[in-house]
Parts: structure tokens; C-alpha cells; sequence
């Protein structure tokens, strides 16, 4: 989180500074670094990156799980 | 319309792009105040989910400063646009993470006008997400419109940047510490 805040402020110095280049690498590095820590932080060990409790394939809602029953 | 009328329109056009733009950036830089001011004086701490939300916003505003500062630049819109998605992506998310009451989740913060942090964030991501579409449907090709502009929005631009820039670093102080 450091790495990419350090980066973020960089890149706001750069824009800020009419250093474009500067900017958008800076960002595009934060941005980066950024999408790999969120999947860092919504992995799970048991649910991979799903969310069961938002589960709506429940009974009688003709889903897989209703399927599954009258098999 | 030919000639010097149509010149003016499109330099007036291309203003209000820059304006419109401008407030997008004074706006965000509002919000992001108001969550480190949460964070520091009702001692507010966000989670890792929320900093990322932070760096959404900053994102946004990197990329609208590169685009006022130093001329139009569709790559720096881009970069903006794709700042938001990623606001949008993380805050919807976090939404989902907590949207079902169960043990041990609970939205982060208190609420403000009855709606918790995460879910002002997807509305301010929808917000830039429909600004930035406003902005094009309205002003068209004057937003990236060569030649000389009128540089009040350039010199503003260039003081919201710093201003955003030392927000970022009051914010990669308090993550350090």
C-alpha cells in the first residue's frame, strides 16, 4: 500500500508539474500495483473469489441447485 | 457556421470542456478531504478495500490534471476513465462484501446521509463515469481541440493537482505509520 500511494503521489506531482510522461507511467504503475493487491485482498482460501453468501441458487428457484435435487 | 464565428464556438466550447473537467477534479478532491479529515479527527480507519477506493479518486484526478496541464490528451482521458472503472470495480465489490449482515462483516465507518462509505464511493464512481460521458456528449471534439487554449483552467488545474498531490502524501504517511 505504501508502494502505491508513493507512486499516486508521484504521479499527482508529475501532472501537477506538466510532466506527462512522468505522470502517466507513475499512474499506470499504481494502477497496477493496485489491481494485484485488490485480488490479494478479496481472495479467499476457501472461496477462491466467490461469494457464497450471495448465493441465489437456492431451492425452488429452478437453478443448478434445484436441478441437482430433482435429479 | 465558418470562419472566426465558428472558431469562438469551438474555443468557447473547448473552455467549458476544461471547466467541466476542472470541477470533476475539485469535486474529488472534496471528497477525499472529507475522508481523511474522517479518518484524522473522528480517528475513522479505513480498510485496505477503502485506500484502494482512495486510489481510484486520486487516479481520476491524475488523469484529468495530465489532460488540462499540458494540453488535450485523449491517452490522459483514458487514463482517467479506466481510474473510475477501477473505483467502480473495488467499491461495488466491497458493496457485495457486506451488503448480507453476517458475523463478523459489518459495513466500515458510520454512515453519512444514511449511506455507508462504500456505497458513496460507487456513487461517486457512477458520478465521474457519467461526467466524463456528459463532457464528450456535450462538447464533442472541442474537448481534444489543438491549438491555444485559455490558460485559467491549465494554472487551476496545475494548484488542485498539488493540492491532490499533498493529500496522497498526508495519506501515504498515515499508511506508513
Amino acid at each position: 500500500m505504501i508502494l502505491i500511494f508513493a507512486a499516486m503521489t508521484a504521479a499527482l506531482a508529475a501532472a501537477a508539474l506538466g510532466l506527462r510522461r512522468l505522470g502517466a507511467a507513475a499512474l499506470l504503475a499504481g494502477l497496477v500495483l493496485s489491481a494485484g493487491l485488490f485480488l490479494f485482498e478479496i481472495h479467499s482460501r476457501e472461496d477462491g473469489f466467490a461469494m457464497p453468501w450471495l448465493s441465489t441458487r437456492g431451492e425452488g428457484t429452478g437453478g443448478a441447485a434445484g436441478r441437482d435435487a430433482v435429479a | 457556421m465558418r470562419g472566426p464565428a465558428a472558431a469562438d464556438a469551438a474555443g468557447l466550447a473547448a473552455r467549458l470542456a476544461d471547466l467541466a473537467l476542472l470541477a470533476m477534479v475539485v469535486a474529488l478532491a472534496g471528497v477525499l478531504t472529507a475522508a481523511l479529515v474522517m479518518e484524522i479527527a473522528y480517528g475513522e480507519k479505513p480498510c485496505p478495500l477503502c485506500l484502494l477506493e482512495r486510489i481510484g479518486m486520486f487516479g481520476i484526478c491524475v488523469g484529468i490534471v495530465l489532460h488540462l496541464r499540458r494540453g488535450p490528451s485523449v491517452r490522459a482521458i483514458g487514463l482517467g476513465f479506466a481510474s473510475a472503472l477501477f473505483l467502480l470495480v473495488v467499491s461495488v465489490r466491497q458493496v457485495l462484501l457486506d451488503i448480507c449482515p453476517r458475523p463478523g462483516h459489518s459495513y466500515v465507518g458510520s454512515a453519512v446521509l444514511g449511506l455507508h462509505m462504500p456505497v458513496w464511493s460507487v456513487l461517486v464512481a457512477v458520478a465521474v463515469l457519467a461526467g466524463f460521458a456528459g463532457v464528450l456528449v456535450a462538447f464533442g471534439e472541442a474537448v481534444w481541440r489543438p491549438g491555444p487554449r485559455h490558460p485559467g483552467p491549465a494554472r487551476a488545474a496545475g494548484w488542485a493537482g498539488l493540492y491532490a498531490a499533498a493529500l496522497c502524501a498526508i495519506n501515504l504517511i498515515t499508511v506508513a505509520l
